[in-house]
């Protein structure tokens, strides 16, 4: 079905129809291909040389590490997560959607979180900068479940750490675990 | 793919010609699209947030070398926002393939520092890696008609410089868990942590099953030393391997939810996009032998250089 070209068109898509004549080549020039080469093979170096020695605050030639560490079978599979109570009493899991900060971002710097609870209130003021007409936090606290392991298999023993806090006054009640999927008290077998 | 001649040529030379193989304009122009689409989901929907980064404190803030050596600014919510709204009006106007070494650059410049705020509180991801470079490498290329069969050599390199990026994605993160994990890697629990984090029910079960997961460890370092087979074997087999790449990822996903998006995208280079363009066309009852004819005109009063962006 031709549109209404020209005859000299409609000849041309006969002639492609029926032609095997290879499509042309728009080439590279010399200073392209050396211009382009070069980038490639400096990529390529610094991908190297990053998976060698490299960290991620090489980003974006960071080592490939997505879960490159070695989890001891004999050992502790620690899960963290964040509870927060606000001035009414309440308790509730910070997550990414209601304070915008990462769990892998939390479970990064929780060591220097414990250090200074000045870190830990940060997340309290993300989560008011991302909900201001919420009632504000008086407490936050970095929970990790500590699920022992046994040859690569869940023994059954779980307990729970406070790895870092911050509160305003008074610590409130501590938490029953139920807020959370991976809690020692609920023990993994939740939905998911 | 290798030029036959009548002397065979050096290794120098087939390396050149297998680094800038052509591939077509159209190629290029669905790739384009693609990545620059791409880009206004990622702002919007799979990175948002990074908005939240703009609410974060300062002290959370740990720079990457290239924030410190370029001085970029600490990000506050002007610069976060100004660079969402940024990328959100000029990703869409990239992708219908106007300006495109000038939007190119300067979406792929927005995008980097987007992505360099994203990795700067603490977690770096490793999914993006060839989706940067894909946005490095397209501005490249100037003007690209959608099924254009014409070929492009300069379009060819910047495929090619993107599928070198993801393979190396598989290829170094097997390395990577040498590297840090040791041979111990393959018998560790580190697959039972990430179920146990963040697993679906599709794979909780595996948690019962002894050895299961240890085995699925294997899999991924063998699968994963072997990913550049993808570039030594014909095109049929290649694109049953990418195949098989998508397949691994869809099953990562459904199993402990990790997505690997802005990879699956760069990935997209290994494959014949300009087809179901150029079938489309043909369907409405345009020949992409046209789109030839147009581009070999503006060639033909242009030099040698490939065509010039609007």
């Amino acid at each position: 079905m031709l549109d209404d070209s020209t005859g000299a068109t409609g000849k041309a898509a006969a002639e492609s129809a029926e032609s095997e004549s290879p499509p042309e080549v728009v080439r590279m020039s010399m200073g392209g291909k050396i211009a382009g080469i070069a980038v490639t093979v400096v990529c390529t170096v610094l991908m190297l040389a990053t998976t060698a020695v490299g960290n991620d605050s090489w980003f974006p030639f960071a080592p490939m590490r997505m879960f490159a560490t070695a989890a001891n079978p004999n050992g502790i599979v620690e899960i963290l997560r964040v509870e927060a109570v606000n001035d009414k009493g309440q308790r509730m899991l910070l997550t990414q959607q209601n304070s915008g900060v990462r769990w892998a971002e939390v479970d990064g710097q929780k060591d220097d979180m414990a250090e200074d609870p000045e870190l830990v209130k940060t997340l309290a003021d993300a989560y008011h900068h991302h909900g201001p007409h919420k009632a504000p936090l008086i407490a936050v606290e970095v929970l990790v479940s500590n699920y022992h392991l046994k040859d690569g298999q869940l023994t059954g023993e779980c307990e729970t750490i406070l790895a870092a806090s911050w509160y305003a006054g008074e610590p409130p009640p501590p938490t029953d675990g139920s807020l959370s999927p991976t809690s020692c008290e609920r023990g993994l077998t939740s939905a998911w | 793919m290798v030029t036959k001649t009548d002397t065979k040529p050096g290794w120098g030379r087939r390396a050149l010609d297998w680094v800038t193989a052509p591939v077509p304009y159209g190629r290029i122009a669905a790739f384009r699209t693609l990545c620059y689409v791409y880009v206004l989901a990622d702002v919007t929907l799979f990175t948002n947030w990074v908005y939240g980064h703009a609410g974060a404190p300062g002290n959370l803030y740990r720079p990457l070398y290239v924030a410190d050596f370029l001085h970029l600014p600490v990000p506050t919510p002007g610069l976060v926002h100004t660079l969402f709204w940024a990328l959100v009006v000029l990703a869409p106007i990239a992708a219908t393939g106007l300006y495109p070494r000038l939007l190119g650059t300067t979406v792929f410049l927005l995008f980097t520092e987007w992505m360099i705020i994203a990795m700067s509180y603490g977690k770096v991801d490793h999914d993006r890696f060839g989706f940067l470079i894909a946005l490095a490498v397209i501005p490249w290329i100037g003007k690209a008609r959608q099924g254009d069969p014409t070929l492009t050599q300069t379009g060819g390199w910047a495929l090619r410089t993107t599928q070198l990026a993801v393979v190396s994605t598989y290829f170094l993160a097997a390395i990577a868990k040498l590297r840090y994990g040791g041979l111990q890697w393959m018998t560790s629990s580190t697959m039972t942590r990430a179920v146990m984090r963040r697993g679906t029910f599709l794979a909780v079960w595996m948690l019962k099953v002894p050895g299961l997961l240890v085995l699925t460890q294997i899999g991924i370092v063998i699968f994963e030393m072997l990913s550049p087979i993808v570039f030594m074997v014909g095109e049929r087999l290649r694109l049953w391997i990418v195949a098989f790449f998508y397949s691994f990822h869809v099953v990562v996903f459904l199993t402990v939810t990790i997505a690997f998006v802005p990879h699956l995208i760069a990935m997209a280079s290994f494959l014949p996009l300009e087809k179901p363009v150029q079938a489309i066309m043909r369907a409405r009852g345009k020949d992409p032998s046209q789109i030839a004819e147009k581009t070999r005109r503006e060639k033909a009063t242009t030099t040698s250089e490939p065509v010039a962006a609007g």
